[in-house]
């Protein structure tokens, strides 16, 4: 048990994975899009 | 599809508790203005003091005296509460014991922190008679949470243990969330414009939070940390979106083991209390000054528990409005805090969506168990209904007052001492619970060190400088309305 707790973090970490990689890509490219849309939108009709 | 399933936890869960309690107090805050009849003048205020024997006020004077206000108010949200601690099965004894113990602990906070001397504003000096003053504004704040700090961590265990029973930090947040949706009811009536733009200007923080941060977070703990997608997922949410809650939903949602969101929680409290502590003050003595209401929405972003980030939109908005009054600008009150706490809410809102996701991801990427369907009800489940009563009580207010249905005169007359002298209660409340549940032993516990060095870097590389940016991009130039003399 105190072995098993040991190791709770420090588990061996899954192989990053191509859908991890793909998933965070365009994760970030579509907020990016989406901030620069709704920053537009901000500057014009209220800043 | 059955309507219990829509009202599941109505009953027995905190979030919905804290939508009944904040719309009962709204409710008749709304009933006193339509009757004429005062339902609300009776909660308890507490004015800055010279003379102790003025340190207690009733929201209205004339109605009762600020003692009998004061035990008025412990007796009404006594009884509310404990009706709420009673269907919700806690041990109703035991909690109001507790509560009892934590109330007037923080009423004698409150009045002792409110004095002039350490309060009072250049203007107040005058006004006091006093040659001198400290200028802390939101001192009451610091001193309940550092008193629920000291409690929390050095009193015997068996007294911390009973005094958490009835510390709810985020329960008592949120009732005042729900009162806090009447202030901005009340301000849209006369100024729609300003209020309207901090509600379109916050969507920025759902962007960032989700698409943003949380990939950002994920990958510095598989890539960097070396953490398994299990940590990586709920430490991601936790420092990303809504702390607590979405650690929670997300090791729901992905069927981690029970000690992972457990362990993600406890930093997530323990570094929103360090943020908490100092973020307000380096928001007011750095040129983030200069954009008042782009500091409040950066709170929003990188302080990740709702009890936290309204504390230190609190604290920051009486800072910041002191060091202008003395600079001779007056702005009204609230409203670096509402950019504090609108952020928030946009991130807050969508945490069933993204426990809905991440439980696909799982299922079939992860797991691989292409067969099994996730709930779509998962999305409505993990909604947080304190923000339904939030804007419910901002539209109501709005939509009554805007249409002449009740004069403005009147909604103000019912409902200024639920989003003033409630509201600041249960602020304070919130507090001193926090100190309370925050035990820094935590991050003693086998593992945590790894944990917390990720969480730290994660906060102070990605999700505060980010933030901050963010916040800055679409909330620059927008100032607090000046506040009427």
């Amino acid at each position: 048990m105190a072995e098993e707790k040991k190791n709770e973090v420090s588990a061996e970490a899954e192989p990053w994975e191509g859908w991890e990689a793909g998933l965070v890509r365009w994760s970030i490219i579509a907020g990016l899009i989406a901030l620069v849309i709704l920053g537009a939108l901000v500057n014009i009709f209220i800043l | 599809m059955s309507l219990a399933k829509w009202f599941k936890g109505a009953r027995s869960s905190e979030d919905w508790w804290a939508l009944w309690i904040g719309l009962f107090l709204v409710a008749i805050g709304l009933i006193g203005a339509v009757a004429g009849f005062d339902l609300t003048g009776w909660a308890v205020a507490f004015p800055k003091w010279v003379d102790i024997g003025k340190a207690l006020r009733a929201a209205h004077p004339e109605l009762v005296s600020g003692w009998a206000s004061l035990i008025l108010s412990y007796l009404i949200f006594s009884v509310v509460t404990c009706l709420g601690a009673r269907i919700m099965r806690w041990d109703v004894r035991r909690y109001f014991l507790a509560w009892t113990v934590i109330f007037w602990l923080t009423a004698v906070l409150y009045i002792l922190s409110r004095n002039a001397y350490v309060q009072g504003t250049a203007v107040d000096r005058e006004k006091y008679g006093i040659g001198w003053s400290l200028s802390i504004g939101g001192a009451h704040y610091i001193v309940a949470l550092l008193v629920g700090l000291i409690i929390g961590n050095l009193a015997p265990k068996r007294f911390r243990e009973f005094l958490k029973t009835a510390a709810r930090p985020e329960w008592f947040i949120k009732i005042a969330i729900v009162a806090l949706g009447t202030k901005l009811g009340l301000k849209a009536i006369e100024a729609t414009g300003f209020t309207m733009e901090l509600l379109v200007a916050g969507a920025s923080a759902t962007i960032a939070a989700y698409l943003i941060f949380w990939p950002l977070a994920y990958t510095f703990c598989r890539k960097v940390f070396k953490l398994t997608r299990e940590w990586a997922a709920t430490l991601a949410s936790g420092i990303s979106i809504c702390g607590v809650s979405a650690a929670i939903a997300t090791g729901s949602a992905i069927r981690a083991r029970a000690i992972v969101p457990i362990m993600i929680s406890a930093l997530v409290v323990v570094f929103a209390v360090f943020e908490l502590l100092i973020l307000p003050s380096v928001l007011t003595y750095s040129p983030w000054f200069n954009e008042p209401i782009a500091a409040g929405a950066s709170l929003g972003l990188t302080v990740k528990t709702d009890g936290a980030d309204a504390a230190a939109g609190a604290i920051t908005d009486e800072l910041m409005r002191n060091r202008a009054a003395g600079m001779g600008v007056f702005w009204e009150a609230g409203w670096i805090l509402s950019a504090a706490i609108m952020t928030k809410i946009w991130i807050d809102m969508f945490i069933g969506i993204w426990a809905f996701l991440l439980a696909v991801i799982w299922v079939y990427h992860v797991e691989k168990r292409p067969g099994e369907k996730v709930e779509k009800m998962e999305i409505w489940w993990r909604f947080p209904k304190f923000v339904i009563g939030y804007f419910i009580a901002w539209f109501v207010v709005m939509g009554l007052g805007l249409s002449g249905v009740i004069s403005p005169q009147s909604l103000e007359w019912g409902l200024k001492p639920v989003e003033g002298a409630m509201r600041h209660l249960f602020f304070m409340l919130t507090f001193t619970s926090i100190g309370l549940v925050t035990n820094f032993r935590e991050l003693a516990k086998e593992g945590m060190g790894r944990l917390a060095l990720a969480y730290g870097l994660i906060l102070v590389v990605i999700i505060i400088p980010i933030g901050w940016g963010i916040a800055w991009l679409f909330h620059h130039g927008m100032v607090p309305p000046l506040a009427t003399p």
